[in-house]
């Protein structure tokens, strides 16, 4: 579990071998007056970025009863937020459920009553007669985005 | 399926649809004329917007990132900003005007780029935006609003308001007729049918309420699901129109079409 720790970067110094072997690749490289050479410190950024392990500053607290209290609300956070989900699941599952029972009941009634309209009602995937327009969904069926679109639902009449 | 119950499967595979269909001749199949099937269309214009979010489901995730923030490395400033840049002061004039100067906090990048103002056009076309949407929101006509819920077409018919329907042609199928009844019902309006299948019947029953008209007391009306992609409605055939969301459509729909609505929508 997560503690409140403060994270420390590695000091420059334990970089050195690794500073001066970017500085020896980088062509950028120039001496510098006191002897030493520069590069583009970006390379070594992205090393330490990449390379360095984070490490905690403070050692483990495992009797610390706050560290004990943040760990328990923790735990009912992600519980509540479990069972949050797990309702949501139910409640799709529950609406799905209702419209394939009256989606079922359609076709059955369809095929007491008319044997050509139910025989074009199953023929899915790809049709006989050659037309996929349907099965293939169009171009601007938009999908939900977080901001809606700043036009509006009916686009402005001069686009296309 | 699956997720149908056991009750319900067993009950469905008592009378289930054979799928290898021998040629029926006339005599030995006894069915109705396809002259009282209708077809009705469930039009739907999808949700532009995700759903809100609870105050608990947005307040997990804030718990969720600060989480995250606190093992997280720093935000390499150094790496984005380089130093002695213009771009470098203003990164930090924001940072100190947020108040993050302090120990082991962690500025998200992105707060920081609003506060330099970099999305300032687009933050007031969406308010302008959330101001048209409020003024609509009772407008049952229009479709500029309720951004984050299903808006449904219903139409002032015979049988009270109820989706729209039409009688299907000897020659059609069940989403050719739909095509067409969206057409001839709402005028030039983008839509798409979704597959062959219908989504729900209704059929009038003895003693039905539903269906006035005694030529309509044998119908079956069987509803096909189109999504709006672009125009708007110009009714032909009926006296008036609503877009309604799920809510609404229990309060407009009554009896028989309420009750297939809220099975198949």
């Amino acid at each position: 579990m997560l503690t409140a720790r403060r994270i420390r970067v590695p000091a420059r110094s334990c970089l050195l071998a690794g500073q001066k072997a970017a500085v020896r690749f980088d062509s950028s490289a120039r001496p510098t007056k006191g002897g030493g050479m520069i590069g583009d410190r970006r390379i070594q950024q992205m090393q330490e970025f990449l390379y360095t392990p984070i490490q905690p500053t403070t050692p483990p607290q495992e009797n610390d009863p706050a560290v004990q209290q943040q760990h328990d609300e923790t735990e009912i956070i992600e519980r509540m937020w479990a069972l949050e989900k797990l309702e949501e699941a139910r409640s799709d599952m529950e609406a799905l459920k209702r419209k394939y029972r009256a989606m079922r009941f359609a076709m059955l009634e369809l095929e007491k009553l008319d044997e050509r309209l139910f025989a074009g009602a199953i023929s899915g995937g790809l049709a006989d007669d050659g037309d996929t327009s349907y099965v293939t969904f169009p171009r601007n069926l938009r999908i939900p985005t977080e901001t809606p679109p700043l036009s509006g639902f009916n686009p402005p009449a001069d686009s296309s | 399926m699956s997720f149908l119950s056991r009750k319900t499967t067993k009950a469905l595979s008592r009378s289930r649809p054979s799928t290898a269909r021998t040629l029926a001749t006339s005599a030995e199949s006894a069915q109705p004329s396809s002259a009282n099937i209708r077809v009705g269309v469930v039009l739907k214009r999808d949700p532009l917007t995700l759903k809100e979010q609870s105050p608990f489901t947005r307040a997990y995730y804030a718990h969720r990132d600060a989480q995250i923030a606190k093992t997280a490395r720093p935000f390499p400033a150094d790496f984005y900003f380089k130093r002695g840049t213009i771009a470098e002061s203003k990164y930090n004039a924001a940072v100190e005007e947020l108040g993050a100067k302090k120990e082991g906090e962690w500025v998200h990048p992105f707060s920081v780029l609003e506060k330099v103002g970099l999305q300032k056009e687009e933050l007031s076309g969406l308010k302008k935006r959330s101001e048209v949407v409020a003024e609509n929101a009772d407008d049952v006509k229009s479709l500029d609003r309720s951004w984050s819920e299903d808006l449904f077409l219903v139409v002032k018919g015979p049988r009270g308001w109820q989706f729209i329907e039409s009688a299907v042609g000897p020659e059609e199928l069940l989403h050719e007729a739909a095509s067409r009844c969206v057409q001839e019902t709402c005028g030039p309006l983008q839509n798409w049918v979704v597959g062959r299948a219908p989504v729900g019947h209704l059929k009038a029953t003895k003693g039905s309420e539903t269906f006035h008209n005694p030529a309509d007391y044998f119908a079956k009306v069987f509803f096909m699901r189109s999504h709006l992609l672009a125009g708007q409605v110009a009714l032909k055939g009926y006296s008036d129109y609503a877009w309604l969301t799920r809510e609404q459509l229990s309060s407009y729909l009554e009896k028989d079409n309420k009750a297939i609505a809220i099975e198949m929508i």
